[in-house]
Order: C-alpha cells, then sequence, then structure tokens
C-alpha cells in the first residue's frame, strides 16, 4: 500500500488535510509515541501529517493569569520555562521527571495529551490548572476542559477532522510549597509511571489527580479534617488499578495511599 | 618493575571502535544474503504431530524452511564448553517436542526479513500439549511431567525426576557439626531469572568460501568449540568449517552458546547462499539466561563467631535444555564455600529441568547466587554473636598458605583442583572500604524513623581464574622485518580488551613497546586454539599461552643476536626492541634481527608457539561496602554510595581492570534490584523489552568507588589473576544487609524492587 507522508506549514493547511482524511490521516508531532507503536504494529497509518514545523502550534505565553502552550510545544521547552516552574510547578516536575533529554526534545505536550495514556505525566497536573484543550477543525474551534476531554486509555472527545491547538492554563498559584507531582516508575530515567500523584494544598481544601490508577483520570478535591478511614474510602472511590508488567493493582493502590497519607495528614 | 604491563596503555582497538571503523558481524554485505528467522512454540510442553509448510513454500523469495520432520536428530548441548562438555546431550536441531514457549519449531531462509516473517505465520502446526513445570520448586515432584523422556539424550542425571544434574559433597561431619553447634543459621533464598542484555543480540552469518567450506562469522565467546559443535550437529568433519569472530557488542556468557550458527549453516549448505540471524530484542530474552536458583545454607559456629560448619543446599533451574547445567550448580558451592574455613562442609545441589526459557552461562556464573544467600547468613552470624559484619569476616575467611578442601572436591562438573592461596589483600580492600563507607557511624535500625531510611551493608567475594587442568589456550608469535611481532591467539576479545591486555604480555616478554605487536585473534583458520573467552580466564590462562610463546621468540632472537654480535647468548640482554651485547657494549634491534634472519644467513623464521594450561584457578577476592536509602511509603530503595576494592593480583591493564569492575557492579545492581522476567501462565516471559525489562541506566547510578589491591599471585602472567565476573557477585547481599540495616527486614526473593519491599514493610508493620 502506499503510504503518504505530508509535511504541514501552516495551520490553514493542517486543519483542511485533516479535514480530508478524517480518520485516515494520523498526526506527528514529536512521534515518541506513534513511531514506537508503528513499529510494534499496533498502528499502520495511510496517511501521516507531520506538525513539527508549525510554528504556530509552538510556545508558551503568559495572557493575564492564564499561560496559553502550543500543542506542539516540545516537553524541554515546558521544563526550561521559569513561567511554567514558578506558577505551574507540578507541570514542571512531571515534565522535569519524564523520558530522557532527547525524549524530551522531541516529544510534545499535545502528543502526551493525544496520545491519553492514563500514564501520560503532563495529564494530571493539568487537572489541578482546570486547564482547557483548545481544538481546531475547518469548522471552528471549541474548547473543552481536561476534566470532560479524556474518555477512557486512548480514548478522547476529539472529532476525527480535529486537531489539538494548544492548552490553557488556570490557577497560575501553584509553587513548589503548595503543590508538587510525585510519580513512581520501576527505576530513575526512561521508565512509565507505575502510580503517580499531582496535588495542591490550599488553607481550605487539597486537590488530587492520580495517574495510571484508574482509566480515566479524575480531579479530587478533599476538605480538610478527614479521618484516616475516610480518607481511605475517598481515595478508593476514585481508583481502579490495574495489574500489568510493571506493578499489581494491590501496589498501584498502596502506593497512592501511602502518597497521599503523607501529604493530606 | 614493569615496562608494558601494570600499565594503562591506549586500547589497542580503541581506536578503530570510537571511529566506527571496526566491524562487527553485521558490518560486512553479501551478495544474495538471506535472512533466518524461526518459528516458535506457543506452548510450553507438548508433541508437534504435524507440520504442514505448503502455504509457506509457496511464498516467492522463501529458500528453506528446516524442521523436525526433514532434519537429523543429533543431540548435542549448546553449552560452548571444553570437549567432552560436561552438559547433557540433550538438545536436537529440532525436536518433535517442545519444551518451553519460545522454543524452536521451524527455521526460514528468506530473500528479505518481511517474507521469512511472512513465512512464519503460513506454517500451520499441529500440538499436542502435555502439562506443564513452571516452578522449579515443582520439577521434582512425583508426578510432575517428565521434560526430558526421549531415548536419545544422554548425561542427564536423572530423566525420571527431571534432574539434569545433582552431586553431593561431604568433608567433616555436617550433621554433627550443626547439632552440637553453639550457634546456628539456616536460611534460604530464590534468586531470579535474568538476561545478559548485550547491546549486540546473538548474530551469525554464514557462508561457502571458494572452496565451498563453511565460513561461520559469528558473535561468539567461542569460535573453537563453535566448529566443534556445528561440525557435529551438520555431520560434516571440522576442517569443513571455519568460524571467524569480529568485534563483539558484549556477551557477559550468552555468547558461549552454540544455537545459531548450526541453523544458518545448514540453510547455507542446502541452498549454497549466505544466510544471516539475527536474534530481535525479546527473542534474545528468551535465548539464555541466568539459573535461578533455591539456595539455603545452614551454618554452625561457636559462642565467638567462628564458622566450624557450613551446609549449603542448592537447587538450580536449568529450564528447558541442561546448558551448563551441572557446571553453574557446581560453582554456587565451589566459588562460594572455600571463602571460609570450616571444618565440617557439605554441598548438595540439584540442577532441575522447568518448561521455561534456558538458562545458560552468565558472568558469575553460579557464584552470584551462592553469595546472596551466604554473605546474608554472614551477616545474621554477626548479629547472633553480637560481633560487627567485617569482624566476624575477618576472623572467618581464608589465608594465604591455606586451601580448602572443597577446591578438590568440587570442579567443573568433575573433582577439581587442589588450589593453596598464594595471593590475597583482602583485609586490606576491607579496611579501606570501612573508611570510605563510614561503616563506623552504622546504627542499627530500631533507631531509624521517617519515611526515608539509610542503611549500611557489606559483603566479601571470590571467583576462579580459569578452569584448572581444563582450560587450554595457545598463541602464536612471529617477529618480522622490521621487528615488529604478529601475535596469533585463539582468545577472544568480547569487547573485554584482551586482545590489549596480551599484547601488552608479549611486549614486556619481548622487551618491546604494546605498539610493535600486531595482534590478530579468534579464527579457526588462523589462530592455534583456545578454549573461549569464559570462566574469567583469558588473561591467566591464555595470557599464560602468550607469555610462554614470548619466553620462546625470545630465546630465538638471543640465539640470532649472539650470532650477529659474534658473542655468547649469556652475553646477550634485550631492552627497549634491542639486543645488546654487555661485553663488546654493542647491539642490534629487533628489525635488525628480523632481516637477518629472513634474509642474511641461517636464515629462519623466528617464531614459536607456546600452549598453556593451570594446575590451579587462584581466586581474586573483593570486599563490597554499600550505602542505601529506603523510601518506606513506596518500597523504593536508592543505592547512595558503592565502594569495592579488588584484589585481582596484578592488573596487566589497571583502567580495563576497572572497567570490568564498574561494568559488573552495574551490571549486579540492576539484577539486584530491577531486572525480572514477568511470565504468564504458560511461562511466557511477557516483558522482553527494554521498555518493561529494566536495566540500570545512567541516572540510576550511585557514586561507584572501586580500588585496585594488587597481590601477586605467581602462577599467573606477571602476577595477574582474574577480574571480570567477581564484581556482579557483590550487589545482592550487600544490599540485602543494608536492606536489614535500614529498615529489619530480610531479601529472600529478589529483584528487591519496590512492591516487593512494600508488601514486607507492610507485614512488619
Ligand atoms: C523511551 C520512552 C520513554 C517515555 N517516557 C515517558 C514518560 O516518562 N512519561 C510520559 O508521559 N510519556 C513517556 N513517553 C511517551 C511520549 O514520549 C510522550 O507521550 C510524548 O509527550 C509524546 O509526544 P510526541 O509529540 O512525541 O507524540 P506523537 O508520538 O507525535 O503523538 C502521540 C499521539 O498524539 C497525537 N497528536 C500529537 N499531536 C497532536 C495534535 N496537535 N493534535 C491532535 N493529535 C495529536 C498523535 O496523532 C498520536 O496519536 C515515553 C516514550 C518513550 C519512547
Amino acid at each position: 500500500m502506499n503510504k503518504i507522508f505530508v509535511n504541514v506549514e501552516n495551520l490553514a493547511d493542517l486543519l483542511s488535510i485533516k479535514g480530508q482524511y478524517g480518520k485516515k490521516g494520523i498526526i506527528i508531532s514529536g512521534g515518541t509515541d506513534i513511531v514506537v507503536r508503528m513499529k510494534n504494529n499496533m498502528i499502520d497509518p495511510e496517511v501521516l501529517i507531520s506538525i513539527k514545523k508549525l510554528a504556530e502550534l509552538k510556545g508558551i505565553v503568559a495572557r493575564k493569569t492564564k499561560v496559553i502552550i502550543g500543542a506542539g510545544t516540545s516537553l524541554d521547552e515546558i521544563e526550561n520555562s521559569t513561567l511554567i516552574k514558578e506558577n505551574y510547578y507540578p507541570l514542571y516536575q512531571a515534565v522535569f521527571n519524564m523520558a530522557s533529554p532527547q525524549l524530551r526534545n522531541m516529544g510534545t505536550i499535545g502528543g502526551n495529551i493525544g496520545n491519553a495514556s492514563p500514564a501520560g505525566d503532563t495529564i494530571p497536573p493539568l487537572f489541578l490548572m482546570d486547564a482547557e484543550i483548545i481544538l481546531y477543525s475547518k469548522k471552528g474551534k471549541r474548547s473543552i476542559s481536561v476534566t470532560e476531554f479524556f474518555k477512557g486509555p486512548g480514548k478522547t472527545v476529539m472529532r476525527d477532522d480535529e486537531i489539538i491547538h494548544s492548552i490553557i492554563l488556570k490557577n497560575n498559584y501553584l509553587t513548589e510549597k503548595n503543590s508538587g507531582y510525585i510519580k513512581v516508575g520501576q527505576r530513575n530515567a526512561l521508565a512509565i509511571s507505575i502510580a503517580s500523584v499531582a496535588y495542591f494544598k490550599d488553607k481550605k481544601y487539597k486537590r488530587f489527580a492520580f495517574g495510571s490508577v484508574s482509566p480515566i483520570i479524575h480531579l479530587i478535591e478533599l476538605k480538610f479534617g478527614l479521618s484516616d478511614e475516610q480518607l481511605l474510602k475517598e481515595i478508593e472511590s476514585y481508583i481502579t488499578p490495574i495489574d500489568d508488567v510493571r506493578a499489581t493493582k494491590e501496589y498501584r493502590k498502596q502506593v497512592i495511599i501511602n502518597l497521599v497519607k503523607d501529604i493530606y495528614f | 618493575m614493569f615496562k608494558e604491563v601494570n600499565k594503562s596503555v591506549k586500547k589497542v582497538d580503541g581506536i578503530s571502535l570510537a571511529t566506527g571503523k571496526a566491524l562487527f558481524v553485521d558490518d560486512q554485505n553479501f551478495e544474495g544474503l538471506l535472512y533466518g528467522k524461526f518459528l516458535r512454540s506457543p506452548i510450553p510442553h507438548g508433541i508437534i504431530k504435524s507440520i504442514d509448510t505448503s502455504e509457506a513454500d509457496k511464498l516467492p523469495g522463501v529458500e528453506t524452511i528446516i524442521h523436525y520432520f526433514n532434519s537429523s536428530h543429533i543431540p548435542h548441548t549448546t553449552a560452548g564448553q571444553g570437549y567432552p562438555e560436561p552438559s547433557p546431550y540433550d538438545t536436537y536441531m529440532f525436536d518433535k517436542k517442545v519444551r518451553f514457549v519460545g522454543d524452536n519449531v521451524a527455521f526460514i531462509a528468506a530473500t528479505s526479513r518481511e517474507i521469512a516473517e511472512e513465512a512464519i505465520k503460513k506454517i500451520k502446526v499441529e500440538y499436542e500439549e502435555l502439562p506443564a513445570v513452571l516452578n522449579l520448586h515443582d520439577a521434582m515432584k512425583d508426578n510432575a511431567p517428565k521434560i526430558h523422556d526421549e531415548a536419545d539424550s544422554f548425561g542427564i542425571f536423572d530423566k525420571d525426576k527431571n534432574l539434569a544434574g545433582g552431586v553431593e559433597v561431604n568433608v567433616g561431619d555436617v550433621k554433627k557439626g550443626l547439632e552440637e553447634a553453639e550457634i546456628r543459621v539456616d536460611y534460604s533464598v530464590d534468586t531470579h531469572y535474568s538476561q545478559h542484555t548485550p547491546i549486540e543480540p546473538h548474530i551469525c552469518i554464514t557462508y561457502l568460501d571458494e572452496k565451498g567450506r563453511l565460513i561461520i562469522r559469528t558473535s561468539t565467546q567461542v569460535p573453537f568449540h563453535v566448529r566443534r559443535i556445528c561440525a557435529m550437529v551438520l555431520e560434516t568433519p571440522e576442517k569443513n568449517i571455519r568460524v571467524i569472530k569480529p568485534r563483539i557488542g558484549g556477551a557477559f556468557g550468552t555468547k558461549q552458546e552454540v544455537y545459531l550458527e548450526y541453523y544458518a549453516g545448514k540453510a547455507t549448505l542446502l541452498t549454497g547462499k549466505p544466510v544471516k540471524i539475527e536474534l530481535t530484542r525479546e527473542e534474545e530474552f528468551i535465548s539464555r539466561t541466568r539459573h535461578p536458583m533455591y539456595v539455603n545454607v545452614k551454618l554452625g559456629a561457636d559462642k565467638t563467631g567462628k564458622i566450624h560448619t557450613i551446609n549449603m543446599d542448592v537447587i538450580s533451574n536449568t529450564g528447558a535444555y541442561g546448558s551448563h547445567a551441572l557446571t553453574v550448580m557446581f560453582n554456587s558451592g565451589s566459588k562460594c564455600l572455600p571463602l571460609y574455613k570450616a571444618e565440617n562442609v557439605r554441598f548438595n545441589g540439584k540442577t532441575v529441568y522447568t518448561n521455561l526459557p534456558v538458562a545458560g552461562a552468565y558472568r558469575g556464573y553460579g557464584a552470584t547466587q551462592g553469595y546472596a544467600a551466604l554473605e546474608q547468613v554472614l551477616d545474621i552470624l554477626a548479629e547472633k554473636v553480637g560481633k560487627d559484619p567485617v569482624e566476624i569476616r575477618k576472623m572467618n575467611h581464608i589465608q594465604k598458605g591455606e586451601t580448602s578442601p572443597i577446591f578438590k572436591a568440587l570442579g567443573e562438573g568433575k573433582e577439581g583442583a587442589e588450589t593453596f592461596i598464594k595471593s590475597i589483600k583482602l583485609d586490606e580492600a576491607l579496611d579501606w572500604g570501612v573508611e570510605e563507607i563510614n561503616w563506623q557511624d552504622r546504627i542499627p535500625y530500631t533507631e531509624k524513623t521517617g519515611r526515608y531510611r539509610k542503611g549500611k551493608g557489606m559483603g566479601i567475594f571470590m571467583q576462579g581464574s580459569g578452569i584448572p587442568l581444563v582450560d587450554m589456550a595457545s598463541a602464536f608469535i612471529k617477529i618480522n622485518d622490521d621487528g615488529s611481532f604478529n601475535l596469533q591467539v585463539g582468545a577472544t576479545d568480547l569487547g573485554t580488551g584482551s586482545d590489549t591486555v596480551l599484547s601488552q604480555i608479549a611486549a614486556e616478554t619481548l622487551e618491546t613497546t604494546t605498539d610493535n605487536i600486531i595482534i590478530y585473534s579468534s579464527d579457526t583458520d588462523m589462530t592455534p586454539f583456545d578454549v573461549g573467552a569464559y570462566a574469567s580466564s583469558t588473561t591467566y590462562i591464555s595470557g599464560g599461552a602468550v607469555n610462554n610463546a614470548a619466553e620462546k621468540v625470545k630465546k630465538q632472537i638471543i640465539k640470532v643476536a649472539a650470532e650477529m654480535l659474534e658473542t655468547h647468548e649469556d652475553d646477550i640482554e634485550l631492552r627497549d626492541t634491542k639486543a645488546f651485547s654487555k661485553k663488546n657494549n654493542t647491539s642490534k634491534t629487533f628489525g635488525d634481527i628480523g632481516k637477518y634472519a629472513l634474509y642474511i644467513n641461517n636464515q629462519f623464521q623466528i617464531g614459536a608457539i607456546g600452549s598453556h594450561i593451570s594446575q590451579v584457578s587462584p581466586p581474586p577476592f573483593m570486599a563490597v561496602f554499600v550505602e542505601i536509602e529506603v523510601d518506606t511509603w513506596t518500597g523504593k530503595i536508592k543505592v547512595l554510595k558503592y565502594v569495592c576494592g579488588v584484589d585481582c593480583g596484578t592488573a596487566i591493564n589497571p583502567k580495563l581492570a576497572e572497567g570490568q569492575v564498574e561494568g559488573a557492579i552495574v551490571n549486579g545492581l540492576s539484577y539486584a534490584l530491577t531486572e525480572r522476567y514477568i511470565f504468564n501462565e504458560k511461562g511466557k516471559m511477557m516483558n522482553g523489552s527494554f521498555q518493561d525489562y529494566k536495566i540500570f541506566n545512567i541516572e540510576d547510578l550511585p557514586e561507584l568507588k572501586v580500588k585496585l589491591f594488587p597481590s601477586y599471585e605467581p602462577t599467573g602472567p606477571y602476577g595477574a589473576k582474574s577480574v571480570s565476573e567477581i564484581g556482579i557477585n557483590g550487589p545482592i547481599p550487600a544490599i540485602a544487609n543494608a536492606l536489614y540495616n535500614a529498615v529489619g527486614v530480610r531479601a529472600h526473593k529478589f529483584p528487591m524492587y519496590p512492591e516487593f519491599i512494600l508488601n514486607k514493610l507492610e507485614k512488619n508493620g
């Protein structure tokens, strides 16, 4: 079969080509997820649409109380942004611990979101930021809350003619003092998360989002003063971990409980 | 004073490797190359009823398909050991039975990899599945399925009990010794599967030369064993086969196996075309592995901590075939037990078959597994008698001039060789380690609290240097017109640097410089015999052969020089690539001497062959100290500092020796902490990729301190012993001891990965 590789250089072209091919046209950004899946014969795309050269999708800009990150922004750029580090600390921490320097140079935040893995490291922090995912298509633009965006492992609300344009972050008060992202992997680098916790602590409540322990990530807000038992019940209602080659469900659950207790109490 | 040895000269192949000029197996192009692929068994145990290749045969590009019903069935072992191999002949190119998920069912050679893969899918195989043994503890049960019930295999210890090998040796009276002991320790561990993960997987290319001889270009540790085993399986004499080993991308024991070459060779003989087989990483994981072992140690001591009795029971899992089955198990005793003096010693070892991936040789070779138990037991003893772990070892370890009856009792699948310790700098290494790790600051786990808890642990170790009375190496040296020398050795450089080390030894003996030696190694047509690179033997055994050949050449040079300088041979002294007459104060360069002998008068080729075997296998010794931090919330162990002092005799090339130790430590750290096989209910490995099988990477490394403590081993070339394996023995027990010191938990199963540790911590409350 003849395979097509398209290198788009402006947004209008991208939207029109994506519109034309729909489901068959697969976007490749950094390629660090998709190439691996192609190599493992998990997918065999007919049309690959590369957005690597699309400057419009790259960059981090501040707008009053918000920050907009282009979907094509590399993880490395996010890691090195003081704007992110000072105001959205959990996202910085998540990116800092992802993969390896080479992969962070290639991989993008749009790719991490587009891949929609429950182990995607940038995703739990976005929940703390009430992030919005901006989708574009030939028909126009729409904005979806991160809490609505994911529908299961590898599944999102994105239509076949849509692309991720950017991510809007709110709550620009997530600092090193009041928030963080803890990842448990099999070793220090180049390891997919076994379980992870993004958290924010405030005077009134605490917010959590867990990675790798449920098909869909939830934003969890806990009031102060819960007992040990109540806390346990709350956590358990949000997590449905599975066994896989990286860890058992029991371990995933135990680690989440230990980490949350440490943060909560 | 040494001139060329005990110096970190540049690796002789360093520049060519660094500039990408050195050729590996896959770096040569062959016209009309065929790609070989295996159809592998999807079931752990069963009988092949039929194989239908009709659909695959029709695929254009498929050149040959070999399987049980169209090949001959020669029982052999894939273990690349000296002849006759101390491993059972229980393996066939193809058998009518399959014995683990991944066992070879058919071999396809086709004009492209894609076609070969397509053909695999089109072959129809009918199996009758049999019940399987998926755990070493189940193998010897009465109702266990019999894995090797075939008639033709031989050398199997007890087919009815799934025993590939077994041995029991007794010294003194262990039963009485344990009964009467004031202090007893009884402790068991289960060690785990792991793989060597060389960066270059197993690969070979076979082709016919212009005379129709079969040339095997292969990534091997044992070129001469490849030739012999292929000759046997392909039913052709050795003279029809030439094996060439180019540069190798790592081996660590897994390439001491001969199991790809004869498939490719067979396809080349059938088609007349070159054939390449390269394992994928997933296949590499089920090629050859480390033997998992159950090890129980019972120790009897008096109240002072003096050991009088050691009993070691071992059950080793060799997987579906018995490659190195007997010898790895023997070594778990023979490389561990002599370290401690005791009047009563018993070793009882069994090697069982299971329907799991096949084990083989792997750096450490059983000693690693034995020490996982023994060095924890020493700490348990220390605690029971209230002594420091360092002190308990100092008062019990073997000393210079002493021997252990185990040296003689346990060899390589048979009796060994009596060995007196002539060189040991273990106490010096211990004293240095105590300082480096601040051992005095160590406090018991009972005084530690909080999420992160630190702990310190240690251990001492030994290994061997070659296989005494068995391993033979040889070397050939000749002089050239300009006074340079060709050195031809059968010894096999796997990236270890042996080409460099052997050149240094030749240069030292010949009174010249290393860059004046042109080495060529591992080619069965061109180089003399060597058993190959294993058992930590190359520097010690092959180095001995090089020294031997060089001594002979030196005598010839002196003779010619005496003739040229008109003096007696006694008057000649060799120095700086020259021969001097002390009396006449005259000299000739080696170039003058070479030309004279080749062209001028009484012409002959100055050259000689030297061989070497050793009567003994002198152990290198090692002291290890480690500091770790345990995250009690996640169970994760972080290694903070790793301190390792090694006595390898004279280090011929100190930098390369340190590199061997550092490499072995990193290898051992990931074996201890992250590497594990995850099997499904059929014994299929589920994580056969680097994504899910984690070896240590640079960010996981602790601060590493390696220091050599050179002793002088009189039986070795320039005082050398060995250094390549010993380093891997340290991490498991030293970290396990540190874990206990941190949180009061003992690890008896491995790896010590977060989930396992957290479970243990939860249980302890
Ligand atoms: C060795 C290794 C280690 C890794 N470690 C980690 C880790 O620690 N943590 C982690 O979270 N991930 C990890 N990953 C996964 C991967 O690197 C990240 O998910 C990365 O963010 C993907 O970005 P990318 O640009 O390379 O995605 P791509 O592979 O280009 O795309 C991924 C998916 O997103 C879609 N997509 C990309 N951009 C858009 C867009 N703008 N609009 C719509 N769809 C889009 C693609 O079609 C595809 O389906 C690792 C991968 C490897 C190979």
